[in-house]
């Protein structure tokens, strides 16, 4: 499992990933005006081979006079983590190319060991 | 002899009378009687003995048994049982007992050596219980004889503990440089005593199976023949070949072959069908004749033109080999019979199933591997649909992967469509999306709809399955455990129908949503245009999402895919079962990496990582893949094909070779090496009865060690009839074939001879037909450097 943790700072949106798969990663998405999701969306996809899901979690905010554009950010930042995690728990069923094992060439062979009779009864040398 | 072959009879040449209680006291346990002990002997089928009493000959018994004896009587060889004296180093003496046996058998040689022996010991003065020889005495009194030296070399009198006390080495030597065997041995001491002898050997002559062992009976009972003196059972032993002397000396110099128990000989005879006679009748041009096949090796020799390969395809066309050239000759064989070994009847032909037989003309061996052709092993064999389906199985393996890099294209080429989109929610829509301006929310996205096409399809398998289930007898269901299927049938019924109305209920749904949709965009349309700013702006939103979405699903795609191909083994591999044994193996080994040259499509990729994060640096810079100016998706695919083109031809050509089970495979092997493996394995194979293979020493060509091939025909001809057309004397000497069958052209007229290597004048036939024939009769005889051991 993949924490996402997000906070509002001031004009910025910061996301934040940790787990023990991956390096500690922030994503930071100024949010003064327009909102790009461009470096989030490059990190979640660069994420997908970890096919791991992830827990989202919003730390609460209390700024009232921007709270509706706020919760919106919010709102659309969780749905896309959302749409991630469906994305990995539809990899079942997704096709993926015969991966085929090397038959196994191994034989074991016993060898059947002889033992030499050493009595000595009758033995001239 | 009753065959034309050399085959196995009975040897018993230590067999005592009542002369013996001269020369020792109380040696004879029994009444003598010549004619009982003859009635024995013929009872027990011994065909070759010799009387071989204490230091003295049975004259009188020796010239009554020539002077009666007729052709089918057992062969009588004149022998003697001497005490061989030998000194010690403190001047005592041991002695040992050994057999001379000669080469002799008539009435004025019996006289000649009797008086011989009598006269040295009235000479020497000793008295006729002392009796006793030096070693050095035997070489002056029989110089002008030939005879074999056959010491008790275990148990009581043996020739070692005479040495022990002295010099060993001595007896070895000489054990060594006479034509002997041992006789006495333990079969559990033979090794060590081969080992004692192969230290005076040179190495080349070590561990060889030519160290002669051989027991007799030591009878001193006639009565209770052949019963030895200690009581104990005897086991004969048997030689191969004609009752003579000669035969002895085939014997002692090639044991392996030659000398074998009783017990191994009834084994060895019992052996699986083949061919006994052949009955040559009315071919123009070739005499008629009868030929009787050895179980064993059968080899026909004789100059060019002179009907070996003749008769070696007129045997093909009887026995039903595909192979045979006989039609070539375009003779009549119409009135040509053959016999099976389990038969006693001559027949029109003897049928052999293919895998009893193998059947190999001139020169294919050499035609598979040195031109390494194996498809012509695959058409000789007749498994030439086995080869086009083994084929069409790698062409398919091929499309597969190449439909591989194609479904990598598309994933990759959509991953990249779904990546270059704009993931941006404008200033603007959020201040759209806050105003308090109204608008009708759509509700497309309010339902989730099931996939009712994967139930269906689970729902079909498992209709079929049950149903296969129900009617397979081999489960043997009871009357309840159907009713169970029954009712499980019933119950998938009433699933398919709940189905069906879950999906139809889900489809008025879908109408309806999509009936709701139209109806508030229309409505909408309607609104002032800050509530459709707001309306479009949740549109963008949903779109972004949708975006989103779908990236995240097409790069999950792709990176189920290059996963896939980063560990992607494309090796595979067919076989064909050429005969018992052999399979010829195609394959398509995996030397290329795959994953390299698909990351190989990019400027400076970076072979550490996975493909997938590879191609996301394409995915971000369109502009990186080589050779081109920009990314499309027809050029990735070119650049895919070009950079595992290797792999690719590798499906064209895989790599063809056999595979000889236990004795491994062609590979990368010499064709030597291959040609005796190929050999070797299919006269390993367990069905077939009967080997056929014309000129084995051309099949084999060059490379291969005459050795080798002698090696494994010695190996299995004791295992499977051997038939082999051949000019090499090797062959025929060493392998000491047990029927030779000389073929000669006179004046275009064919005549067919048989020929025993026991038999003198056969020698002469076989120098004058093989090259080189002479010098290998020669160092056959001379079974150990004794040139070098006297050097010692």
């Amino acid at each position: 499992m993949i924490n996402a943790k997000s906070k509002f700072d001031e004009d910025n949106l910061t996301i934040t990933f940790t787990g023990a798969s991956i390096v500690t990663k922030i994503i930071t998405i100024s949010i003064k005006d327009d909102v790009d999701y461009k470096e989030l969306i490059d990190y979640l996809v660069e994420l997908i081979p970890k096919e791991q899901e992830l827990n989202a979690e919003f730390e609460e905010y209390d700024l009232p006079d921007k709270k509706e554009k706020l919760d919106l950010i919010n709102e659309t930042t969780t749905e896309i983590l959302v749409h991630f995690n469906n994305s990995i728990k539809n990899l079942e069923g997704i096709e993926s190319p015969e991966i085929k094992e090397p038959e196994s060439a191994i034989q074991e062979q016993v060898s059947a060991v002889e033992t030499m009779e050493v009595a000595d009864d009758d033995l001239p040398f | 002899m009753s065959k034309k072959y050399s085959d196995w009879f009975k040897v018993d040449l230590h067999i005592h009378t009542n002369k013996s209680d001269l020369t020792k006291t109380n040696d004879y346990d029994g009444n003598f009687d010549l004619a009982v002990l003859k009635t024995k002997l013929i009872e027990n089928d011994v065909q070759l003995f010799s009387l071989t009493d204490h230091n003295i000959i049975n004259v009188d018994a020796y010239n009554s048994y020539y002077q009666e004896k007729n052709d089918v009587d057992p062969t009588l060889l004149i022998g003697v049982e001497f005490d061989i004296r030998v000194t010690q180093d403190d001047n005592s003496y041991l002695t040992y007992h050994t057999l001379l046996i000669f080469n002799e058998n008539t009435v004025d040689k019996v006289n000649e050596l009797s008086t011989l022996i009598e006269s040295h010991f009235e000479q020497e003065g000793i008295a006729i219980k002392e009796r006793y020889l030096t070693e050095d005495q035997v070489f002056e009194l029989f110089n002008k004889y030939h005879f074999f030296y056959i010491p008790h070399a275990g148990g009581h009198k043996n020739i070692i503990d005479a040495y022990k006390g002295t010099d060993i080495t001595k007896v070895q030597e000489m054990v060594l440089l006479m034509e002997c065997a041992h006789e006495k041995v333990k079969e559990k001491h033979r090794q060590r005593h081969k080992e004692e002898f192969d230290k005076l050997k040179d190495p080349e002559f070590r561990n060889r199976d030519d160290e002669a062992f051989i027991n007799f009976s030591d009878n001193h009972d006639c009565n209770v023949y052949p019963t030895p003196k200690s009581g104990a059972v005897h086991e004969f032993y048997c030689l191969k070949g004609e009752p003579t002397f000669e035969t002895l000396r085939f014997a002692f110099i090639d044991p392996k072959s030659r000398i074998r128990k009783q017990s191994e000989v009834d084994a060895l005879k019992n052996v699986k069908k083949h061919i006994a006679e052949l009955d040559i009748k009315d071919i123009a041009n070739v005499d008629d004749c009868k030929i009787e096949l050895s179980p064993n090796l059968n080899v026909i020799i004789g100059g060019a033109s002179s009907g070996k390969s003749l008769l070696f395809n007129l045997i093909g066309k009887k026995i039903h080999s595909t192979k045979h050239a006989f039609d070539t000759y375009k003779k009549d064989e119409s009135k040509v019979t053959i016999k099976a070994s389990n038969s006693h009847s001559l027949q029109q032909d003897l049928p052999f199933n293919s895998d009893e037989v193998v059947y190999i003309n001139q020169g294919d061996i050499v035609k598979y591997f040195e031109k390494g052709d194996l498809n012509e092993l695959v058409v000789d064999s007749g498994k030439e649909e086995e080869l086009a389906e083994s084929k069409r199985q790698i062409s398919l393996k091929k499309k597969q992967f190449e439909e591989h890099l194609e479904t990598f294209r598309n994933h990759f080429d959509k991953l990249n469509t779904s990546y270059h989109k704009d993931f941006i929610i404008r200033d603007g829509d959020l201040k759209n999306m806050l105003s308090d301006k109204f608008h009708f929310v759509g509700i497309s996205n309010i339902y989730k709809y099931d996939d009712f096409q994967i139930r269906e399809d689970v729902l079909s398998r498992i209709t079929v399955d049950t149903e296969d289930f129900k009617t397979d007898d081999i489960y043997g269901f009871t009357v309840t455990e159907k009713k169970t299927i029954e009712d499980f049938q019933e119950l998938l019924l009433l699933k398919s129908a709940l189905l069906k109305k879950k999906k139809d209920l889900q489809n008025e749904i879908k109408t309806f949503v999509q009936n709701a949709t139209n109806s508030i965009n229309a409505k909408n349309d309607t609104l002032d245009s800050s509530s459709r700013a707001k309306s479009e702006a949740f549109k963008r939103k949903a779109s972004l999402l949708d975006t989103c979405s779908n990236l995240f699903l097409e790069a999950s795609k792709f990176n189920s895919c290059a996963k896939g191909l980063d560990d992607y083994n494309y090796s595979t591999k067919q076989q064909i079962d050429i005969d018992e044994t052999v399979k010829l193996i195609l394959e398509v080994e995996k030397v290329e990496d795959l994953a390299k040259g698909i990351c190989n499509c990019i400027n400076d990729s970076n072979e550490d990582e996975s493909i997938y994060r590879n191609y996301l640096s394409l995915v971000q810079d369109n502009n990186r893949l080589k050779d081109y100016p920009e990314y499309t998706d027809v050029r990735l695919l070119q650049k895919l094909r070009k950079e595992n083109n290797q792999i690719v031809e590798e499906f064209d050509n895989p790599t063809t070779y056999l595979d000889y089970g236990n004795n491994g495979n062609s590979k990368n092997k010499s064709p030597g090496y291959n040609a005796e493996m190929y050999l070797k394995t299919v006269l390993q194979q367990d069905n077939c009865n009967l080997v056929m293979i014309d000129q084995p020493e051309d099949n084999l060509g060059n490379t291969f060690k005459n050795e080798a091939l002698i090696n494994i025909l010695r190996e299995f001809k004791f295992k499977k009839q051997l038939i082999l057309v051949t000019h090499n004397p090797s062959i025929v000497v060493y392998g000491d074939a047990e029927s030779i069958i000389i073929a000669e052209n006179d004046k275009s007229q064919i005549s067919y001879h048989q020929l025993v290597l026991e038999r003198k004048d056969s020698q002469k036939q076989i120098i004058d037909n093989l090259d080189g024939g002479k010098a290998i009769f020669d160092m056959r005889s001379r079974k150990y450097n004794i040139k070098k051991l006297l050097n010692s």
